[in-house]
């Protein structure tokens, strides 16, 4: 056997798988042949160095990993298991979670309580039944607040017959030009610093508690005016532009309580009241109409006629009842009523007065000129102004007095 | 465990009707063999534990499939020869691999003489790095064979192909092998 053959079986001699027949021949090659047999001793080395290397243990929770897995694999988790497993980090975790998201949840709640009770005062029932009456009744008033409505509707029924169709006019035409456009009401709003940004609807408007024409409601009532075409030059709007006073948001007015303070005709204290007693009537959903309505017709100025503050504040010191609260409210009936002259259009005046005055006031229009109308409102059950507080809401419309003979067309005589 | 005493087929069987425990047994049976086989195909501990790991977890999945026709050994040293390589082959593109015999506890080391336990490593060191250059599929016959002591029929069954293309294959690793460790060998004489 040579060199070459013997190579073929050296495989069968390292792994002792050798057949008997060829194990003598191989060895007796192997001892005479120095190169064969150098080469089986290498590969055996080789063979011996392999099967030297040590074993290794695997890691210790090997096992337990693995079952972990093939656990896992024959069991996917289910959903609540996903959710809560394992309990001690993920219970804590959600609870830190939930309880975070409650504690900005009331954080955002408390920061805008005004804002949803405006919301929820923006469509009571109340005037929303009375507003389809009204659309039923005059389409032309259909965009009139709900206390036009019902200032208009109570008028008639108060006296249908004497009521003078200027009046029924005026009443149509002033009020809804004191609506403010809801973006320019969003924008009085937002324009006072650190009020918060509310949003009212046209059916929200109403008067303020007290209104005062002062020069901040005039330039106010101006920017507030909804309807363009009111503003004419000539129109009633621009004759009430001035000191016309402007039903306002409730929000708006009772947040405007506060820069205006210098000029409003209430002390402090009242406003303040005025301002809760708005805030409540906000968050009960219901909008405050006047206590009480009046309308006169003014007088024909005379030359002696002196202005009516001064006439009356002589009366009231003739009668020894001073009132400082009343003497603003005086000033602005004097005011309308000279602008009333002035304009020849009628004026109207939202009056806040303690309630034991009214008979007072009373008196002292009738000084001006002739009550022609006086209409007593009800106050709503939900009024809670006009039940909690000793204060009413009066709404004053002033109209200028009628053209004298000598001013009439001439009348062809009877005679 | 109450299957310890009960084969690899018995096991099977009742993995495949649903019992996850018993494999609990193949993994503890076999998981030795087949950490080694990997560890020295990738000459890397932490990577032979998890490509070990994963051996035994695509076992369970593809137990329903094993028919029976093969040891289950047989069938295990496969799908751990195919992570093998492919590992093998993702961390030759990534990185030249290091060999790492610090962690490894040696078993067959009764030296207790210092100098003969670093000549030791020394030897390991070099057997390994010679499989790591190795062809990959010389290096899984020489340890099939040589370290498993796994029979031809079953390297040929393994590695799908004849008995005699496994003998000439291995001897042609062999040959391999010893070229790589010659340098070694050639110290070794002249030491002597």
């Amino acid at each position: 056997m040579n060199c070459e053959e013997v190579q073929k079986y050296l495989m069968d001699s390292l792994d002792k798988s050798l057949g008997l027949e060829h194990v003598q021949e191989i060895e007796e090659h192997l001892g005479g042949c120095a190169l064969c047999s150098e080469e089986l001793a290498s590969l055996a080395a080789c063979q011996r160095l392999v099967f030297s290397l040590p074993a290794v243990d695997p890691p210790a929770n090997f096992t337990a990993r693995v079952m972990a897995e093939v656990r896992e694999a024959a069991h996917p988790p289910s959903f609540w298991e996903r959710l809560f497993v394992p309990l001690q980090m993920k219970i804590p975790l959600q609870a830190t979670a939930l309880l975070l998201i409650a504690v900005l949840a009331a954080y955002v709640y408390q920061k805008e309580p005004l804002q949803q009770e405006s919301v929820v005062a923006i469509r009571p029932e109340r005037f929303s039944s009375k507003q389809n009456e009204t659309d039923k009744a005059a389409p032309s008033v259909a965009q009139a607040p709900p206390v036009d409505s019902r200032t208009t509707k109570a008028a008639k029924e108060a006296n249908p017959g004497a009521l003078p169709q200027e009046f029924i006019d005026a009443a149509q035409s002033k009020e809804p030009e004191a609506l403010p456009k809801p973006s320019e009401q969003k924008k009085n709003t937002e324009s006072q610093p650190g009020t918060p940004a509310t949003t009212l609807a046209p059916e929200q408007v109403r008067p303020p508690a007290t209104l005062t024409p002062t020069p901040n409601s005039s330039k106010l009532s101006e920017a507030a005016s909804p309807r363009p075409e009111k503003s004419s030059p000539s129109g009633p709007a621009q004759a009430t532009g001035a000191l016309a006073p402007v039903p306002q948001t409730e929000t708006d007015s009772a947040l405007r309580g506060a820069p205006a303070a210098g000029k409003s005709m209430l002390s402090p204290e009242p406003r303040e009241r005025n301002v809760a007693s708005s805030l409540d009537a906000l968050s009960s959903g219901t909008v405050l109409p006047a206590d009480h309505e009046l309308a006169i017709r003014l007088k024909k100025p005379t030359r002696d006629d002196k202005g009516t503050a001064d006439r009356l504040r002589s009366d009231r010191a003739q009668v020894e009842r001073q009132s400082s609260t009343l003497q603003q409210e005086e000033k602005s009936l004097d005011q309308a009523r000279e602008r009333a002259i002035e304009t020849g259009e009628p004026q109207t005046v939202w009056l806040m007065i303690p309630r034991n005055q009214y008979a007072l006031l009373k008196k002292d229009l009738a000084g001006l000129g002739n009550i022609e109308m006086e209409s007593p409102i009800l106050a709503n059950k939900n009024d809670t102004v006009s039940k909690s507080s000793d204060r009413i809401r009066i709404r004053v419309t002033i109209f200028p007095p009628l053209p004298s003979a000598s001013t009439l067309p001439s009348q062809p005589s009877t005679r | 465990m109450f299957a310890e005493g009960i084969g690899d087929a018995e096991c099977v069987r009742r993995v495949q009707q649903g019992d996850t425990d018993s494999f609990e047994v193949l993994v503890q049976r076999h998981q030795k063999a087949i950490f080694n086989l990997v560890y020295r195909l990738l000459g890397d501990y932490d990577e032979a534990a998890e490509v070990a790991q994963e051996v035994f977890l695509s076992a369970f999945k593809s137990i329903q499939h094993f028919r029976g026709d093969a040891n289950f050994s047989t069938w295990l040293y496969r799908i751990g020869l195919n992570h093998a390589s492919t590992r093998r082959k993702s961390l030759n593109s990534a990185q030249q691999r290091h060999i790492s015999l610090e962690g490894m506890e040696v078993i067959a080391d009764g030296s207790v003489d210092p100098a003969k336990s670093f000549e030791h490593k020394e030897i390991q060191e070099r057997v390994q790095q010679a499989l790591n250059n190795l062809d990959p599929a010389d290096a899984r016959l020489i340890l099939l064979r040589d370290l498993q002591d796994v029979s031809y029929e079953d390297v040929a069954e393994m590695l799908g192909i004849p008995i005699g293309t496994v003998k000439s294959r291995l001897h042609r690793a062999r040959q391999a092998l010893k070229a790589t460790l010659a340098p070694y060998f050639q110290t070794n004489r002249k030491a002597s």
